[in-house]
């Protein structure tokens, strides 16, 4: 297993090194960061000409790429293009809002898809099974911007009639600063959490209810069954444990490319996570902040599948690494 | 089997909540220890302020919805300088020698007295202008100050927007504490005075610092107190969320009667929209959206829209980059008649800002020298039928003889077809702009095939290279018309005239108009300079101005002497902050 992971590291190296060279280039090739900086027409030639020669933009490509390179190590993904910061404090910053928001939302979406994906299973083509179908592939196909607004709407309109507000609809908190576990904190990230659950339970309980259904007429559930063993248990003990293997590696996978940055909740909650810096630097063509980004997120997915796949090792004995 | 799923269920758990605590804990501590200069922490700023409006009122503080981002406080940096961060670090905190009001006019600020010459510029500051920097004894502004931001702004390393003016500096001379008198370099005296000093940096509390590296996050000194010599200063600073005002007990003028302003960043419009209504922020100044209509009637609010200082406009390219045809004026003129501009705008902005105009002025674009007589492009105005009779008169064919929206014939003069390339960015009113236009003009047979690009190519390569037929996009101005100097000059790139003047417009009696408007100082005789250099700009049609986008402001009804906040230049609408305060 040792062997396996060192292996997997060891490949992903390359791989990394491929996508970042490839994204520094086409974001380079995007246009030039400080030509919107030019509709002041009093705007100072000679600062335009310092930020050029200080943001290297007047070196080929392929050097700039190694000069990032080298601050990736040196200076901890190095500075801002556009604001000279240190990128590493806005990383980390924007990194931990966006895992308290995304782990919340994804253990939520976790209990309820895997719960309602075994009763629906249990009692396949009943009325629960039904609506909570109906219910799934309307999360499927509810765009993420469309049910973020919605609930937006919704939730100013109760405090409008009822003066009682019981979710906030913007930011991480009240005011800014606000301390990060907190009842004001978590009035604020209740909308963007119930956003992403719902899209997230209803990928989730699809899986779980397909993968029950795939392992409930199995040849060793039935021989369970005629032993006499409970319903219950055989259903926790042989069915669930079994079909739980396929969850698992979508969980792994989709908490890592959600660990990207949920950048259209992100957007439109204006809450400062990963996605929305993303957005932001995007914008602005800040070449290094988006570099960071894809860095991180390349990293991030990298790591999530070899966890996958090492959780799906773990899980099924009869499968192994070497 | 049994133990492992449990074990593995454990130890995600555990992972889970450890990430995300840790990674919680450490956005608190990143936003606090990643820069050594900020202000206090936001704990104790958070503690001060209520998250309801009816407390907010008792305790005499608000909060206000920022739309952007803020890259930096330093007004003068090219980073930072940004409309947000005046709203927020301009004339709340930093204050200068003018401000200036919702009219446009100039009014003394930080200064008692101002005189200029041709051969120099002497400040009188206010005896009571002090700097309040926390921790340590309060410091009046002085001359000193005042030559630190000169030198600082004009230093070649600095990464200052722009120097204009401080560049026509030879040296500075200081009387006493209180008064500093500038000399204008030989034959360089420069007009526009009073958009000098419009924000002066404290020299002795930057001591150490570099002009590119300080005020990133913070107004502050070098040991990172917070310093200011406005109505408030600010208290605290968080990193993609906000910042904190505080009162600013030492400040010279009328105290505010507000005791802290909380700005938090809400960037998506709708979402600004949403928590305008819910009562989350107490004023907004969000960017022109229809969606913002949900907001104009609504009994509790008050909305204002008022004309902004940025010109949308198109650039005609009279240079060799652009097609022949261009270069005669009776084409421009069937363009400029053919565009129905009040259409346009209603189309645009009409559910949001009902009552705006189109441009009429090539200088001038706000109040009385942009309106009445000075209207000089009103001659162009909407009047397809004039612009097939020109087209027709100077011997063009093949096009309709009347304005037909099912048009399809496209006109020839001088053996060249009237079919041009129009060139704009991605920015949704230009889309809409340009096909409506599109089709307003293949009406009179004329066509234009619209190009979209990206800013930072539109604005990096296209313009630059002044290659281009037509080009929609807007120009950041003033109250003080000289602002478009390099908008009209012929470009000379050797004396460095005319930088911006990407449609290659030359015209030399409006360059010798514009030379002696910049260093006349008689304010009657330099607009009537300038108002004849907008006649010829107009008559010529060196630009086809459309209209200046408006600038919004929404805030509760119940926030009393915000009503003439909504000022349309760089001063933003917090202007005024210190009168703002709870009524009944």
């Amino acid at each position: 297993m040792l062997t396996y992971i060192v292996r997997r590291i060891l490949y992903s190296i390359p791989v990394l090194f491929f996508s970042t060279f490839l994204s520094f280039i086409f974001v380079s090739y995007a246009g030039n960061p400080l030509a919107q900086l030019k509709q002041n027409p009093r705007f100072s030639p000679q600062t335009i000409e310092n930020m050029t020669h200080q943001l290297h933009l007047d070196m080929p490509v392929i050097q700039r790429y190694f000069l990032w390179l080298q601050d990736v190590f040196t200076h901890k993904l190095g500075n801002s293009l556009y604001t000279g910061q240190a990128l590493w404090p806005q990383i980390t910053r924007t990194m931990g809002h966006t895992a308290q928001f995304i782990i919340i939302s994804e253990v939520l979406a976790l209990i309820l898809g895997i719960s309602i994906g075994i009763y629906s299973a249990i009692r396949q083509y009943s009325v629960f099974d039904y609506v909570f179908t109906s219910i799934s592939f309307l999360g499927f196909a509810m765009p993420t911007f469309w049910l973020a607004l919605l609930l937006q709407i919704a939730f100013t309109d109760i405090f409008l009639h009822y003066n009682i507000r019981i979710f906030y609809t913007s930011g991480l908190n009240s005011l800014p600063g606000g301390p990060a576990w907190s009842w004001d904190r978590m009035q604020h990230l209740a909308l963007p959490i119930a956003t992403l659950c719902i899209i997230s339970f209803a990928l989730y309980s699809r899986y779980m209810r397909a993968s029950m259904l795939d392992v409930i007429n199995s040849d060793y559930v039935r021989t369970a069954r005629a032993k006499g063993v409970s319903e219950w248990r055989v259903i926790m003990r042989h069915v669930f444990r079994n079909a739980l293997i396929p969850i698992t590696t979508v969980a792994a996978l989709n908490f890592g490319a959600l660990l990207g940055g949920a950048i259209v909740t992100e957007t439109i909650f204006s809450l400062d996570g990963i996605g929305f810096f993303f957005i932001q630097s995007l914008a602005t063509l800040d070449l290094y902040a988006v570099m960071a980004y894809l860095l991180i997120t390349a990293i991030a997915v990298v790591v999530f599948n070899l966890i996958a796949d090492i959780a799906y090792g773990f899980l099924d004995p009869r499968i192994r690494y070497d | 089997m049994h133990r492992r799923v449990w074990f593995l269920a454990a130890a995600v758990v555990a992972v889970l909540g450890l990430t995300g605590s840790a990674a919680a804990v450490t956005a608190g501590k990143s936003s606090s220890t990643a820069q050594s200069l900020h202000a206090a922490p936001f704990a104790t700023a958070m503690a001060n302020i209520p998250r309801t409006p009816a407390a907010r009122a008792a305790k005499k503080t608000m909060v206000f919805g920022l739309e952007q981002t803020v890259t930096g406080f330093n007004l003068g940096n090219a980073d930072q300088n940004a409309f947000y961060a005046a709203i927020v670090a301009g004339t709340p905190v930093i204050r200068g020698t003018y401000i200036i009001n919702t009219k446009g006019k100039y009014l003394l600020d930080m200064a008692s007295k101002v005189k200029a010459t041709k051969k120099s510029l002497t400040i009188k500051i206010k005896k009571n202008a002090n700097w309040n920097w926390l921790g340590h004894k309060p410091k009046p502004v002085t001359a000193a100050d005042y030559i630190y931001t000169w030198k600082i702004i004009t230093d070649p390393t600095s990464n200052v927007a722009s120097a204009v003016g401080y560049s026509n500096i030879a040296r500075a001379k200081a009387h006493g504490k209180k008064s500093v008198t500038f000399f204008w370099k030989k034959g360089q005296a420069f007009a526009d005075y009073r958009d000098l000093f419009g924000y002066v940096y404290p020299g002795f509390a930057l001591k150490g610092q570099k002009f590119n590296d300080y005020w990133h996050n913070c107004v502050c000194g070098n040991d990172g107190h917070p310093i200011s010599n406005g109505p408030f200063y600010m208290s605290s600073y968080t990193q993609g969320q906000g910042m904190v005002l505080k009162k600013n007990p030492k400040w010279y003028g009328k105290k505010a009667r507000l005791n802290s302003i909380a700005f938090k960043i809400i960037t998506d419009t709708n979402s600004e929209i949403q928590a305008m209504r819910g009562g989350e922020v107490d004023a907004i100044t969000p960017s022109p959206e229809s969606a913002l209509s949900t907001l104009v009637h609504q009994k509790n609010l008050v909305y204002s829209a008022v004309p902004s200082f940025t010109q949308e406009h198109w650039d005609i390219e009279v240079g060799p980059g652009g097609a022949p045809l261009l270069k005669k004026l009776y084409v421009r003129a069937a363009i400029a008649r053919g565009m129905n501009r009040p259409s346009l705008i209603k189309a645009l902005y009409g559910g949001i800002a009902p009552g705006l105009k189109p441009l009429n002025n090539t200088f001038y674009e706000f109040g009385s020298p942009a309106g009445g007589k000075f209207a000089y492009f009103k001659k162009y105005d909407f009047n397809p039928k004039k612009a097939i009779a020109g087209l027709k008169s100077h011997g063009c064919t093949g096009g309709p003889s009347s304005p037909d929206k099912n048009n399809s014939k496209v006109w020839t003069c001088g053996g060249q077809k009237t079919e041009f390339h129009f060139d704009t960015t991605t920015r949704q009113s230009r889309v809409q702009s340009s096909q409506i236009f599109k089709q307003q003009l293949m009406a009179i047979g004329i066509k234009i095939n619209v190009g979209i690009h990206d800013p930072a190519d539109f604005f990096g390569t296209i313009l630059p290279n002044a290659n281009f037929d037509i080009g929609e996009y807007a120009w950041i101005g003033g109250p003080d018309p000289s602002g478009f100097d390099a908008i009209y000059q012929c470009y000379n790139a050797a004396k460095n005239l005319g930088g911006s003047n990407y449609k290659r417009y030359c015209n030399k009696k409006v360059d010798k108009l514009i030379k002696k408007g910049e260093a006349n100082f008689n304010s009657r005789k330099r607009t009537a300079q300038y108002q004849t250099a907008a006649k010829i700009t107009s008559n010529e049609i060196a630009v086809i101005p459309l209209y200046a986008p408006p600038q919004i402001f929404v805030y509760k009804r119940a926030l009393q002497g915000a009503s003439k906040s909504n000022n349309p230049t760089s001063e933003g609408p917090t202007w005024n902050l210190q009168s703002w305060h709870w009524g009944s």
